[in-house]
């Protein structure tokens, strides 16, 4: 059985949906993509299933169960955590505070919570060295950084990456991609949400395309790497660049002949 | 110097009452990024609820205040859940501020409902005779006083700094979203800020009772106080709050010994002002600024329902005839005076829906300018003898230069600032009025200006007045209307939706909001001078703040951005208590309730729903746009 499921899901932002029947799956222990240019919805998806965002239709389940009616804060407890786009950590707040927070929802002892911090702090050495300063202050890779770890707080089951790569400078993108895999290997099924194809698929086992609202392609990520339309599409390169330097080639070449 | 030290004693107590309700504003801000202005209204409902136990029923003090107190954070919690939560979701941060008002005047309404318009004091807790330490005289409430507050402040500090709760509230206040995400129940916190909020209020309110008497509308006093002290403190900052309350209670009580009774208010009001200039976030600032979803932008409007060409001439030729009969149909004089009362207020509001409206900004102190036109039409008339229409225009020239000295504090300031900086205009013109006694006639009010003529024709009955003032709405109706149509127009509305994206359109930013500014003060002196002139007298509570928050509801009960929706306000909130003489009485909850609930549930105001129904019958299907939407841009 998967660890999450969705099923003809359909949701929106309170006016028309912005996905629609969509069908999604994930499998304990995978990372999995969603590729997809901006403003195709998979922010919406994500939001979805962290429950910030209630399904018009269909279903969430988790472990088989359905979820649709749970609030964030249960499905926090449930297992679920969204590092959501753009950062959005407590800027007025210390590192050390934004962490607790991570972590408001468990009832354990502040003993249980420490180690959990410095776990984390392990994960992200620069964090650790910087517990006491205001997170507000920090660039912006380290504020990413902060918000995976802050996700992490709460021990989920599964992670929601939303464009972890956004406006963080390329080097550190690589540092947060190789963390995502450790994090997989430590037993934490991913779900990243990514524009940078090429990266995400380079460390998924499979992945989604989505696109205006519907789910196109699926499959392994190898797969999708290597198909014709991703590359096309979302790599930047593939046929439809070569057809058109060849068209410009045999323009330029009938040019030359006329001149001559 | 005994002299001196005893004053110092008063001015701590005063400014731990202001730090009080400073404090209340300010953490309802730091976690909401809204204020709410009901704070004073709950600190008179504690010390009143403090009363009827202790006095009425005879319980013990010890007893019937704790009692209060819990008393009041139930009824506040109660009402913020109705009103102050599902209102952060759907309001801009400048028009939660306002419908706070609206929830202040529905606590001061119902005190009045309960408690009648008497003053009342608690007796001290701990008897009367003064301690005395060395050669100073202490009243004992006074070490109440300053215990409570130094209590309070220790306690916030505690929750805030060091429990998990605090935190979640800081987390609320820095990036709600977030917030949700790490299960924190932003709702849940909102509340608990505003029962929070209102505790420290009633706290405030009991402690102080013993030290002077309150009365149902005290409370508006110690909101403006409380409000002016968070502001020159700084709001993001809780040592800011103590420290502005107690800067702004030791000034105030200094003024009043060495300087005079009378401009005590006027000096922290300059006080404020300089502050606003010099340092718009305070004396004392937050480590960090800025909210990530701050919501300064105005409330998204769908459209006000058009109605069809020919339909909206048959309403205009409707309207008008019915207009020009009323008089005809109307006997009594008092409905009648009523009636030209809300047309001459109505002058005002269709300036300050230029300004509010139109342009988004926010003012608390329009009657400002009403008491400067009044009060110099009244002054050049009857001293110097001065012909009625000159003394207007003299009147609107001193607003206008008025206006353009304010412009240079207000056009620097968006929201909550900018609420701020007018109402201190509107409570620095109302203290003038109270302190220029040789000139305004002081708190008794300026007597025997004549009745408006032109040229030996004397407008001296309410018929004759209202045909007057409707003649002018007529015509400042229809060229307001052609002007909010025009590019003039556009541009103001693009300023109210996104003032940064009409700057970058090419919109002379600084001008168009001057001009408004301008527009809606020399309105609101004309209409002044009318008022004084129908009245034939004029007195500082005829219009001073009360006026302006009156204004206010006025207008958004009738529908903003509309100009002729703030007449159903105007006729509703003054002709109510004149038709039914019951609901005098209740006048107030009801004007505060309606503000709330139009706030609400009801966007577009009377005037929008009325149109809305109109140009459905006309067109026999839903109106463009779907009227009363509500909505608040949802990041995707």
């Amino acid at each position: 059985m998967p660890l999450l499921e969705l099923k003809n899901l359909t949701v929106g932002y309170t006016g028309a949906p912005i996905l629609q029947g969509i069908d999604l799956s994930l499998n304990a222990g995978e990372i999995v993509t969603l590729v997809g240019a901006n403003g195709a919805g998979k922010s919406t998806l994500v939001k979805a299933i962290s429950g910030l965002l209630q399904p018009y239709s269909g279903e969430v389940l988790l472990d088989g169960r359905k979820i649709n009616a749970l609030s964030p804060a249960k499905r926090l407890r449930e297992g679920i955590a969204h590092v959501p786009e753009g950062r959005q950590i407590f800027a007025g707040l210390t590192v050390a505070e934004n962490l607790d927070l991570g972590a408001y929802g468990d009832r354990s002892d502040a003993e249980a919570r420490a180690q959990r911090v410095a776990h984390v702090c392990e994960l992200f050495p620069v964090l650790g060295t910087r517990l006491g300063e205001v997170a507000g202050n920090f660039s912006g890779g380290q504020q990413q950084l902060l918000a995976i770890a802050r996700g992490l707080m709460s021990k989920p089951r599964l992670l929601l990456l939303d464009e972890p790569s956004l406006g963080v400078a390329p080097l550190l993108v690589a540092e947060i991609f190789r963390l995502i895999v450790r994090l997989r290997d430590e037993g934490i099924t991913i779900l990243l949400a990514e524009q940078n194809a090429r990266q995400a698929l380079a460390i998924a086992d499979r992945g989604y395309v989505v696109e205006n609202g519907l789910i196109t392609l699926e499959g392994p990520a190898r797969t999708l790497l290597d198909s014709p339309e991703i590359a096309e599409r979302y790599l930047g390169v593939g046929t439809a660049a070569e057809v058109s330097c060849t068209e410009s080639a045999r323009m330029a070449e009938r040019l030359r002949a006329c001149i001559w | 110097m005994i002299e001196f030290l005893q004053i110092c004693v008063g001015g701590l107590v005063v400014g731990s009452i202001y730090a009080l309700i400073a404090l209340g504003f300010s953490l309802i801000y730091r976690v909401t990024g809204a204020v709410s202005l009901a704070q004073g209204g709950f600190s008179v409902l504690g010390a009143l609820i403090g009363y009827t136990l202790s006095q009425t029923y005879g319980w013990p003090l010890f007893l019937a205040i704790p009692v209060a107190v819990l008393a009041t954070v139930a009824i506040g919690a109660g009402l913020g859940a109705i009103s102050f939560v599902p209102a952060l979701e759907r309001l801009s941060n400048a028009n939660v501020l306002m419908l706070t008002v609206g929830l202040l005047t529905a606590i001061e309404g119902l005190c009045l409902v309960v408690w009648g318009s008497q003053p009342y004091a608690l007796p001290p807790f701990s008897g009367e005779s003064p301690a005395r330490i060395g050669p100073l005289l202490v009243p004992t409430q006074a070490f109440w006083v300053v215990a409570a507050a130094a209590a309070v402040i220790a306690g916030l500090w505690v929750l805030i700094t060091r429990t998990r709760l605090g935190r979640a509230l800081r987390a609320c206040a820095e990036n709600p979203t977030a917030a949700s995400l790490m299960g924190i129940g932003v709702k849940r916190m909102t509340l608990l800020s505003f029962g929070l909020a209102t505790l420290i209020a009633a706290i405030a309110g009991v402690v102080v009772a013993p030290t002077t008497t309150l009365q149902f509308d005290t409370g508006r006093l110690l909101t403006i106080s409380g409000f002016i002290a968070v502001v020159i403190g700084g709001i993001t900052s809780f040592p800011g709050a103590v420290a502005g309350g107690l800067l702004l209670g030791l000034t105030t009580q200094l003024a009043t010994a060495y300087v005079s009774t009378l401009f005590s208010n006027a000096i922290a009001l300059l006080i404020l002002l300089f502050v606003l200039v010099w340092r718009p976030n305070g004396l004392i600032q937050a480590k960090v600024a800025g909210r990530a979803d701050v919501r300064e932008g105005g409330r998204v409007h769908g459209h006000v329902a058009r109605l069809q060409p020919n339909v909206a001439w048959i309403a205009v030729t409707v309207a008008l005839a019915v207009a020009l009969a009323v008089p005809l149909l109307v006997t009594s004089n008092g409905i009648m005076s009523g009636i030209t009362i809300a047309m001459i207020l109505f002058i005002t509001l269709i300036g300050l829906d230029v300004l509010m409206g139109y342009t988004g900004q926010v003012s608390l102190g329009q009657a400002g300018f009403m008491a400067i036109g009044g009060y110099t039409s009244g002054y050049l008339t009857i001293v110097h003898d001065v012909a009625p229409v000159l003394s207007i225009l003299a009147g609107m020239a001193l607003s206008l230069g008025c206006a353009l000295v304010l412009s240079m504090v207000t056009l620097r300031l968006r929201g909550l600032y900018l609420a701020l900086a007018t109402l201190a205009f509107g409570l620095l013109v109302d203290s003038f009025a109270v302190g220029f006694v040789d000139i305004t006639g002081g708190p008794s009010g300026m007597v025997g200006i004549p009745s408006f003529s032109v040229g030996g024709y004397e407008f001296a009955s309410p018929r004759a007045m209202y045909y007057l003032v409707l003649g002018i709405n007529v015509v400042l109706l229809a060229s307001f209307f052609g002007a909010m149509n025009s590019g003039f127009g556009r541009a103001l509305r693009a300023i109210r939706t996104d003032q940064t994206a009409a700057a970058a359109l090419g919109i002379n930013i600084v001008r168009y909001k001057l001009v408004a500014f301008a527009i809606s003060a020399l309105l609101a002196s004309l209409s002044g001078s009318l008022y004084a002139f129908f009245f034939n007298f004029l007195s500082p509570d005829m219009v001073g703040t009360n006026r302006s928050l009156e204004l206010v509801s006025m207008l958004v009960i009738g529908g903003e951005g509309t100009l002729v929706g703030p007449l159903f306000g105007s006729l509703l909130i003054t002709l109510l208590p004149t038709v039914f003489q019951p609901f005098a009485l209740y006048k107030t909850l009801l004007s505060g309730g309606l503000l709330v609930v139009c706030f609400l549930y009801l966007p577009q105001g009377l005037y929008g729903a009325l149109a809305e129904r109109l140009a459905r019958l006309s067109l026999g299907r839903p109106a463009r746009a779907g009227g009363a939407e509500l909505i608040r841009s949802t990041p995707r």
